[in-house]
């Protein structure tokens, strides 16, 4: 319990699905928390050890930008088009939302990776996702860790600077596997990436399926479309479970949470617009009405706003699943080259 | 002694892995990885610079009845661990948290958890125990059982060491009364139908 207050907050926090990572400043060291909400996996940089600080700007801000931007505007479109109230009033409540989510993407800055420079190789901080973030973490520890090593003299800078150096061990991110020092992979690390075929197949069978809803008010359709999505969602969770600590690529990993990201939006999307849409037409109904029947029938035919979602989600769908299926097939055949040749 | 810069002493882009140009301590400059084009910041410290990695061999005794180590009687001791007191050499000395520990220490330290410096996972009992009592409301029923478990889990792991970061027992207490007006609400319905 003594230790309880000799941590200080550093800037960055991240969340993942179900993880939270933050960073902390303690006496002599960083303290990387990785927490799930019922417990805390803490690593530890003595600041004595640190060698240097490393970032690497991402795309990822941009791509989030152009998404939600997008999103933002194709809310906007429908909400000025549509004749409807209750349908531009939920489009205009969503395009404000993302409109928000934009502005805030924007003032949060470009992203980047930041990895620390260890004695035992290139340890990346999960906490820091942005460049800002990196900025005010080294303004925080730079001084400490100055203060800590003391200062180099010109010659031990000559002479280290011309010294030949052992080759840097990759990042475990490069090389898709273990950090340096991080216990044996367990048998997982073997998957062979099976669910996450099946994902990616099903999620270009999925926008085919959406594509046609957008002109088919069949009850069929829609049945196997719902199928579909349970089947997705399912083989998601599996593709999740089985990807934690496999030699997987990063990008495939990401693929998998952006397609739960994009199921789960779209379904709470149209789940969001089924309500405002009951709600609003509620009073107009005659007596004895079914209203939940009224929600069933919603769909992309007759509700243009259903068809805007369907629609981006289809073409989200379809990048995720094309681009799912060529990363595997790259890391297949990369995996296939290392079994034929270990030493290469 | 054995002195090398260590493996992982130069920087590399974490791309794809081209060693990044050398550079002076204490500024952090901006480039474009020649081998990928990414951009990547990079700032180094004094220990960047510095022969790492020294591995003490540990010293030989000099005379009869000198102190010698504890784990290995052909070596001098030259300091003792900060936990248990027994005499050790530089190459069993582990420096943690400005402490210097014995292997078996660690060890202990490791497995039962007493050290802080020393922790890498721990369980959050009162998250746990917050979330007995609250999730299952949704549910209103299972709250028969659940209610009796939270008080259990929150009572039983009050004194167990929690997270390593500042943090009050605020959640064990909102647990207990919770579950309390859960089992108090559950035993005035019984009353009323008695």
């Amino acid at each position: 319990m003594k230790n309880h207050h000799a941590y200080r907050r550093l800037p960055g926090k991240r969340r993942t699905l179900g993880r939270r990572f933050t960073l902390w400043l303690g006496a002599d060291h960083l303290l990387s928390v990785e927490s799930t909400g019922y417990s805390e996996d803490y690593t530890r940089f003595y600041l004595g050890d640190i060698r240097g600080v490393l970032s690497r700007r991402t795309r990822n801000g941009k791509l989030w930008n152009i998404f939600l931007a997008l999103t933002t505007a194709v809310f906007a479109l429908f909400a000025l088009k549509s004749g409807s109230q209750g349908v531009a009033l939920f489009c205009g409540i969503m395009g404000v939302c993302f409109l928000c989510a934009t502005l805030l993407n924007l003032l949060w800055g470009p992203t980047c990776v930041c990895h620390l420079l260890m004695p035992l190789g290139i340890q990346r901080l999960p906490a820091l996702d942005r460049e800002k973030q990196v900025v005010k973490l080294r303004n925080r520890i730079g001084p400490l860790v100055n203060a800590i090593q003391g200062s180099v003299t010109a010659e031990e800078m000559a002479s280290a600077l011309a010294a030949p150096c052992a080759p840097p061990p990759a990042p475990a991110a490069l090389r898709g596997g273990a950090a340096p020092g991080a216990p044996e992979q367990p048998a997982s690390s073997r998957y062979p990436g099976g669910a996450h075929w099946v994902l990616f197949t099903l999620l270009l069978v999925d926008a085919a399926f959406t594509m046609v809803q957008l002109t088919s008010t069949s009850r069929l359709v829609g049945i196997a479309a719902s199928v579909l999505e349970l089947m997705l969602f399912a083989c998601t969770i599996v593709a999740l479970v089985k990807q934690r600590g496999s030699r997987l690529p990063v990008s495939a990993k990401r693929l998998v949470f952006g397609a739960l990201g994009a199921l789960a939006l779209a379904l709470i999307a149209v789940q969001i617009y089924s309500f405002c849409y009951a709600f609003s037409i509620a009073r107009s109904l005659p007596k004895g009405s079914d209203l939940q029947q009224v929600m069933t029938d919603i769909n992309a035919v007759s509700h243009p706003a259903v068809g805007g979602i369907q629609g981006v989600y289809a073409v989200v769908a379809a990048c995720l699943g094309i681009c799912g299926l060529l990363t595997m097939r790259r890391w297949r055949r990369a995996e296939a080259a290392v079994d034929r040749n270990p030493e290469a | 002694m054995i002195a090398s810069r260590g493996i992982g002493s130069a920087a590399a882009c974490t791309k794809c892995g081209t060693p990044l140009p050398a550079q002076k301590s204490g500024d952090a400059a901006s480039f474009r990885c020649a081998g990928c084009g990414e951009l990547l910041t990079l700032e180094l410290f004094p220990a960047f610079y510095r022969a790492t990695g020294t591995f003490a061999l540990g010293e030989a005794p000099t005379a009869e009845g000198e102190a010698c180590c504890y784990y290995h009687q052909q070596k001098k001791a030259t300091l003792f661990c900060s936990d248990c007191g027994r005499f050790i050499c530089s190459l069993c000395e582990v420096r943690i948290g400005g402490a210097s520990l014995c292997p078996t220490c660690i060890e202990k330290g490791l497995k039962e958890g007493g050290k802080d410096a020393l922790v890498t996972h721990r369980t959050l009992y009162d998250s746990l125990s917050l979330s007995l009592a609250l999730l299952p409301i949704l549910f209103v029923f299972i709250t028969v059982v659940t209610a009796p478990i939270s008080i259990y889990v929150a009572l039983r792991n009050w004194n167990s060491p929690g997270s390593l970061l500042p943090r009050s027992k605020f959640r064990f207490v909102c647990a207990i009364v919770c579950a309390s007006l859960q089992i108090i609400g559950w035993g005035a319905l019984l009353v009323s139908k008695l």
